[in-house]
């Protein structure tokens, strides 16, 4: 149902939206450009134990720009219906902060506003404020540096990061200096973290790398037992727990260079237990982390390689013996993409994680290596498009394949059919929903 | 006697004719460099319109902006796609090195990935976002290679009242041949304002591939610009149509339209 407090937000919001629109119109200098887009897409499971439709999502977005000679102003608006198991609320209620709620309109539809920033360029400042997405690094569907925005996992990693990226309040100053290096300032009030799939959905996180197995707990019930997930300890909305991010980017002698730095809430939480007869409770929690990083990408006749690495400190991680340790973390990425055949990419990346100064027996291995592989073809003048896309964990011996075909039918409406099939053993970050193999339709239509 | 004396003087008349024929046609090398030394400004703005037209006749036009400047002997272009819906705000940035062993830097931006991705410039033989164009030809514009091409010349014509000479390219070897896409091309370049107005194709296995011709040829800012670029494709039945307007060589154009923020940012 839609609660008096959202309803009031989406009222201010229309009327914010309203009024800038008549503000804009009365001054006549603005430009005004809209683009809907309407998306839809089934997911049918393709294991013969499970549920057979996954996914039935329905989606209305307007994007709408005002642009003058002093400023341009974006919203975005999405109105998402989800047929599904996904949009259950146990714990993504409470992983939005109070400034970057979603509305409910029904049990199985929310109302968004995804995107509203202004973007003012100031000589040599380019000043962007409001509701944004913010994009680091030059790994593909790998998040290292990428960390900046939190992500929805209710379709786990197999959405658009473009879709399932949670954009969030921010100040973005980008000062470009006369040899064109640009130092970015990111202030981030907005503490809104992960958005995991709830209780029993298609995509509910099960692994013991992540969630508390209660085998792996001194807990021995004899009877029914309660599982209580508490509500997420997410960091309140206060100055103090803004996130703070710098980078710095260069072009020279053909190399893309990037220093990152982000003072941030790890957006995953660490899960922990606490027990009381009969009763189990779950607790969310989530820390701040020190990230320092960086990327470089270049090109070498027809390959080029990218790659980026993050340090990142104080990061925390249950044991076997369910205590909590906390330990820093490297995390590199290799990437080479190879253009030599005619209309197509074939790539490559080897991706490493090491825990360091970390006790034994952590529920995640101490070193953790995954390696992607991506072969993509064009035809028909870039009409139709294949891809498969193959992702290994290497500790593991779990991954995924993700085959998919594209076709823009016209300008205005898109079709695809994609697979997704999945091994691997339980406990993998990839096995555990080895079961949840699928094929999946999907268009959309822009106008 | 008469008869030995009538077929010496024949095949001196030949001889002659050829030799004069061959005096009269110019060194294709000194050709192309009339074309590529032709002035086409410091730096141009102009709108362009690209129109793609499959063989059952499905037309998809993309209303772009694009930019070109020199910094020196480097050129830089820029690209921003304004419409459809579907793919505005892609934009393309190549800067493109006259050291011939220094590779083009070259990046994409795909508003879906929100991010800038390097690309490689070495498939400059792949067409180039759906049309019909390659990245080479893009950023060729209306110059002729010197460094992948053996030129000569073939002949001197002269059509509907343009004095051409045209010239046979040959790749200068497969390596070449096979990264451009092309076994020989023969380009008809106008003699008095030495800007290509017809050029032909052939692929790698010597079938004809596709024409590009050139027209609505005006003087703007005293600089020769075509204004209609259409590229007729015979294998794949499809052509491309690039149409320029409020074509200026004289706008101040800000070095910060050639970065990657402004590739990400948009216009």
């Amino acid at each position: 149902m839609l609660s008096a407090v959202n309803f009031n937000r989406a009222v201010l919001f229309i009327c914010g939206l309203s009024a800038t629109n008549l503000f804009c119109a009365i001054n006549g200098y603005a430009q005004i450009n809209t683009t809907h887009k309407m998306r839809s897409e089934i997911a049918i499971a393709t294991k013969n134990n499970e549920k057979r439709v996954q996914l039935f999502s329905n989606s209305l977005s307007s994007d709408i720009t005002y642009q003058t000679d002093d400023f341009t102003l974006t919203s975005i608006i999405n109105l998402n219906s989800q047929f599904s198991d996904g949009m259950q609320a146990i714990f993504q209620d409470k992983t939005y902060s109070a400034f970057n709620t979603t509305t409910n309109l029904a049990n199985h539809s929310e109302l968004t506003l995804r995107e509203l920033y202004i973007e003012i360029p100031l000589d040599q400042y380019f000043l962007t404020l409001g509701k944004q997405q913010v994009v680091w690094g030059k790994a593909d569907g790998i998040k290292i540096l990428d960390v900046v925005n939190p992500q929805s996992f209710n379709e786990f990693i197999f959405d658009e990061f473009e879709q399932s990226r949670i954009p969030l309040w921010m100040l973005n100053v980008e000062f470009s200096f006369e040899n064109n290096d640009v130092l970015q300032l990111l202030w981030i009030p907005d503490t809104t973290v992960h958005r995991l799939a709830p209780q029993n959905a298609s995509f509910t996180v099960t692994t013991s790398r992540i969630v508390p197995q209660l085998a792996d707990t001194p807990f021995s019930p004899t009877g029914d037992i309660n599982v209580i997930q508490n509500p997420n300890n997410r960091p309140s909305t206060h100055v103090k727990n803004a996130d703070i991010g710098l980078r710095w980017t260069r072009f020279i002698n053909g190399w893309d260079l990037s220093l990152n730095y982000l003072y941030h809430f790890v957006d995953l939480p660490l899960f922990n237990t606490s027990y009381s007869p009969q009763r189990l409770n779950i607790n969310a929690e989530y820390f701040r982390s020190h990230l320092l990083g960086g990327s470089v990408a270049t090109t070498f006749k027809e390959i080029t390689l990218r790659s980026e690495m993050a340090y990142q400190t104080h990061i925390k991680q249950r044991n076997l013996h369910n205590q909590i340790s906390q330990y820093n973390e490297l995390t590199y990425l290799l990437g080479i993409d190879y253009f030599g055949f005619n209309n197509t990419l074939v790539s490559a990346q080897f991706m490493q994680n090491h825990a360091i100064n970390t006790q034994p027996n952590l529920t995640k291995p101490t070193t953790d290596t995954h390696v992607t592989f991506l072969i993509r073809n064009k035809f028909w003048h870039d009409t139709l498009t294949s891809e498969l896309l193959v992702v290994k964990n290497i500790d593991d011996h779990d991954g995924f394949i993700n085959a998919s075909l594209i076709h823009d039918y016209n300008d205005n409406l898109k079709i695809w059919l994609t697979t997704d099939i999945i091994w691997g053993k339980a406990e993998g970050l990839y096995g555990q929903f080895k079961q949840k193999d699928r094929i999946k339709f999907g268009f959309e239509i822009s106008f | 006697m008469k008869i030995y004396l009538f077929i010496s003087l024949f095949i001196s008349t030949l001889v002659c004719s050829f030799t004069l024929q061959a005096n009269t046609l110019i060194d294709a090398n000194w050709i192309v460099q009339q074309v590529n030394s032709r002035d086409e400004g410091e730096a141009v703005s102009r709108q362009l319109t690209m129109t793609m037209i499959d063989r059952s006749g499905k037309k998809r036009v993309r209303e772009t902006q694009a930019f070109r400047k020199y910094f020196g002997d480097e050129k830089r272009t820029a690209i921003f796609y304004e419409t459809p819906k579907n793919i505005k705000d892609t934009a393309f940035l190549t800067y493109d090195y006259a050291n011939k062993n220094k590779d083009d830097d070259q990046w994409l931006y795909l508003p879906a990935m929100r991010r800038v991705r390097r690309i490689s410039a070495a498939d400059r033989g792949d067409y180039f976002l759906g049309t019909d164009f390659t990245y080479e030809e893009i950023k060729l514009e209306t110059k002729i290679s010197v460094d992948d091409y053996n030129h000569r010349t073939l002949k001197s014509k002269y059509i509907e009242g343009i004095d051409y000479y045209v010239i046979e390219s040959v790749p200068k070897n497969s390596h070449v041949a096979k990264e451009l896409g092309y076994s020989k091309l023969e380009s008809y370049i106008d003699k008095n304002i030495w800007i290509t107005r017809k050029a032909i194709y052939w692929d790698t296995k010597g079938n004809l591939l596709k024409t590009i011709t050139f027209t609505d040829i005006r003087l703007i800012q005293n600089i020769w610009t075509a204004h209609q670029i259409k590229v007729v494709n015979y294998k794949t039945e499809h052509t491309t149509e690039f149409i320029f307007k409020n074509v200026n060589y004289d706008q101040v154009i800000s070095n910060k339209i050639f970065t990657q923020q402004t590739l990400k940012r948009g216009l």
